[in-house]
């Protein structure tokens, strides 16, 4: 039998496995094995305990910190100390462990958005502003302009030989005669957050990528040239930017690498120079602010359109989330904590025709929502913040309104708590001299607000309207025809409520209030066509139709007929990838509608010409 | 008596030889033969037979180790005494060791014909190491088990080890060697 051979091979094993396994030697295999299990078990503990040794140290052990005297000769010595000095005194964490529990229960959301302003304002040369922006004159990149023959509109171009690609469509806005006269295709690939300008004599498009500027010769419609490149810094990322008087004011954000001091690009903005050198900033152009917040610098690059060549620059150390550009100043905040809790330190930069000026801060309680929180006016600076009333159990939120001087930055008139407590800011909206401000809190799912309007014409006698609770909250406030106030919000989220309301005697009166349930819309402000002189409003949405159980998209224009809005829509089917992306305008009864590739021209709710919608 | 010195009393071909070995080893030889053939009678012959066969062997050979010498005399007698027995007086740890060694065997199919069996200085050189990479217990039970025969009961009770756990490793262990003799293509 097979086994029985195996049992005999097994007699011819080597002597020592034979020895070894004798019941005479069984004591000595049993202390062998002993002292094995002993080894083995006081290896793991001992790894076991160099692992949480290690582990602890890691999780525990405080932040090690550059000797920052050594650099002492440095012209930088200034910025480095203070840079070391945010490291030391950062609250949230000061060792690993402590960073792990900040990250995961703090809230890192930021309010930064891109805005818009006025409608339709005709440029001397044949430029024509689309672009909503928030103050006359100070032009705000968006994804389309305009001339009067021509719509620029900046969108993608999707797999286009495998590879995407951002394009240039540009359209004759002729009515029903309109055509797509070109399509330029871009040797790059814009990110998604790229805007884009049109000189004022109309030649020039000027690109704002995430750390890149490019201008484009469109002076021929039917071909793009490029004509110069403006490179930030890598570690650089495009925040906003503004078109002011042939000069961009560009304002983008670098983290700082505080772990060493020796290289200088970890600390210092810098840019790369025509001839691909990096430029750095000099000490003097980098600004400390009062309050020590996030290591980041927000650096403000003004370029001069025609060869893109920085006039000047300038650095504040601060994770600034909300840029305010006025006729004068540019603002812009430093959010941080310390043992009040959090505070915004807002700073002003002033530019002139050449240079870009530190004019002074202020700290204020609590944080801003947006850039249309703020409002520049003779000399005195308006701001709407939310803040945490109270202390410990019996704490809550509200609001303030502020008059801050902009020649001394002290504050002229606050009005504090003007809200209902538990309120959250949604939405601010300054014109002439009122201030609009729409406040909200969740009640049992719901929400509730009121719209506040400020007579700000004296600003040491502010006063203030509230209208009664309404259900839900308008996200963007718009001041509208015939001194309405248009309100495009929600009730929950997929429900679209869009309200008009008037300033009454001694109180604010709501005209009329429609909502809309299970509609998407874009939150993106810039996507709304506003024309207030005629009261119209157009946006494309996104409706779940009751009867296919499908969401069909579909552009809807609103009338205010001075009693209600009045709604017309152009249905589309499936048509939209991106609703924060949609731009329209409205011209001799025509819409113009851009989508990504694809546009349309309706009129009295029906489509004429369609282009990229096969 | 040391070990050399009663090696040196074999090459002397003195009787003290065998009278010492007894006194030393008898015990142990005892103890293999008696695990195989579970018989005193059959022990006793057994045991007698290897102090013949290490007599005829030595000279010319000179063991470096007396004790292994003579277990595997003791073992090589004891399992030829099996084939006079009738399988139904077979000793019942040989039964099962034999039974349990069968799981480490090819199947029918991987079987090479009989002039292919493997010769047996590669068994011993691919089983001495499988024993090598072994951990100390594992491998003392292994050949307690399989070259002492011992009972699983007394194998456990030694190592101070519960039946359960003996029988587990031995498993583990047969499973390993299965997979060892496969992979060397070896069919005994």
């Amino acid at each position: 039998m097979k086994n029985e051979r195996l049992l005999k091979e097994l007699t011819n094993i080597d002597d020592a496995f034979i020895e070894e396994a004798d019941r005479e030697n069984i004591e000595k295999v049993n202390a062998k094995v002993k002292r094995r299990k002993l080894l083995i078990r006081g290896s793991i503990a001992a790894c076991v305990a160099v692992l949480v040794t290690v582990v602890n140290l890691w999780l525990f052990m405080p932040y090690s910190f550059t000797k920052v005297w050594q650099y002492r000769g440095s012209e930088y010595y200034d910025v480095i100390r203070h840079v070391n000095e945010i490291r030391l005194s950062r609250l949230p964490y000061e060792n690993n462990f402590q960073y792990y529990i900040y990250l995961l229960t703090s809230d890192n959301d930021r309010d930064i958005e891109y805005n818009s302003g006025l409608t339709g304002s005709r440029g001397e040369s044949g430029y024509f502003e689309l672009t909503d922006n928030q103050e006359q004159g100070i032009i705000e990149g968006d994804l389309f302009k305009r001339n009067g023959d021509y719509v620029y509109y900046l969108g993608p171009v999707e797999k286009r030989n495998g590879l995407r690609k951002s394009a240039l469509y540009i359209y004759s806005v002729q009515g029903e005669n309109s055509e797509l006269v070109a399509e330029h295709i871009f040797p790059v690939w814009f990110d998604n957050s790229a805007e884009m300008y049109l000189s004022e004599d109309c030649d020039t498009i000027i690109v704002v990528d995430r750390n890149n500027v490019y201008t484009y010769d469109i002076s021929d419609v039917t071909r793009l040239t490029p004509k110069d490149t403006f490179s930030a810094s890598s570690r650089c990322e495009t925040e906003t930017s503004r078109l002011v008087d042939g000069k961009l004011l560009l304002i983008s954000k670098m983290k700082v690498n505080a772990d060493s001091f020796s290289v200088k690009e970890n600390y210092v903005p810098f840019y790369y120079g025509k001839t691909g050198e990096p430029v750095y900033m000099e000490a003097s152009e980098l600004i400390l602010p009062k309050g020590k917040g996030r290591l980041t610098y927000s650096v403000v690059y003004m370029l001069d359109v025609e060869d893109l060549s920085v006039i000047d620059s300038l650095a504040v150390l601060a994770d600034a989330n909300n840029f305010y550009i006025s006729q004068d100043d540019i603002i812009l905040t430093n959010q941080f904590f310390d043992d009040t809790g959090r505070n915004t330190e807002i700073i002003g930069i002033s530019y002139g025709a050449s240079s870009l000026e530190h004019k002074g801060s202020i700290v204020i309680d609590g944080w801003i929502r947006n850039q249309y929180s703020f409002c520049q006016k003779d000399k005195n600076l308006y701001v709407v913040a939310g803040a945490i009333k109270g202390e410990g159990k019996m704490s809550t939120i509200n609001a303030d309104f502020y008059c801050i001087s902009t020649e001394n930055w002290e504050i002229v008139k606050k009005i504090e708590s003007f809200a209902p407590d538990g309120d959250f800011v949604n939405s601010v909206r300054f014109s002439d001299d009122k201030a609009y401000v729409c406040t909200s809190k969740q009640n049992n799912q719901n929400y509730v607000d009121p719209i506040f309007i400020f007579d700000i014409k004296d600003p040491e006698n502010i006063t203030v309207k509230r209208s009664a609770d309404m259900e839900g909250f308008s996200s963007s406030l718009v001041d509208f025809k015939d001194g309405t106030l248009l309100g495009i919000g929600q009730v929950e989220w997929s429900t679209l409520k869009i309200d008009i309301y008037k300033e009454g005697a001694d109180r604010v009166d709501t005209i009329c209030s429609n909502a809309y349930e299970k509609i998407n819309f874009s939150r993106e402000y810039k996507s709304y066509y506003i024309d207030r002189a005629n009261g119209v409003v157009g946006f494309m949405v996104t409706r779940h139709e009751e009867t296919s159980k499908k969401w069909v998209d579909e552009y809807w224009v609103f009338t205010f007929d001075g009693n209600c809005l009045n709604l017309t829509a152009v249905p589309l089917g499936d048509y939209v990838d991106n609703l924060d992306r949609c731009r329209s305008f409205s011209q001799d009864g025509y819409f113009y509608v851009f989508c990504g590739e694809k546009a349309f021209v309706a009129k009295d709710g029906e489509i004429i010409i369609s282009w990229g919608n096969e | 008596m040391e070990d050399s010195r009663i090696i040196e009393l074999y090459w002397e071909r003195s009787e003290m030889a065998i009278s010492e070995t007894e006194q030393k080893y008898g015990r142990y030889c005892r103890y293999i033969a008696n695990n195989v053939l579970h018989s005193d009678e059959d022990t006793e012959e057994c045991v007698n037979d290897t102090y013949v066969r290490a007599w005829n062997s030595m000279p010319p050979e000179r063991p470096q180790k007396l004790p292994p010498y003579l277990g595997k005399i003791t073992r090589n007698v004891a399992l030829d005494r099996l084939d006079y027995n009738n399988a139904k007086k077979r000793s019942p740890e040989v039964q099962y060791a034999l039974e349990e060694l069968a799981e480490c065997l090819c199947d029918e199919k991987g079987q090479r014909p009989e002039e292919d069996i493997a010769d047996s200085l590669v068994i011993k050189d691919v089983i001495d190491k499988f024993l090598k990479s072994l951990p100390l217990q594992t491998r003392v039970i292994f050949v307690r088990r399989y070259w002492y025969m011992s009972p699983v009961a007394e194998i456990a009770a030694d190592l101070k080890l519960s039946c359960q756990n003996v029988k587990v490793n031995l498993h583990r262990t047969r499973k390993k060697l299965k997979k060892l003799l496969e992979k060397e293509g070896i069919s005994v």
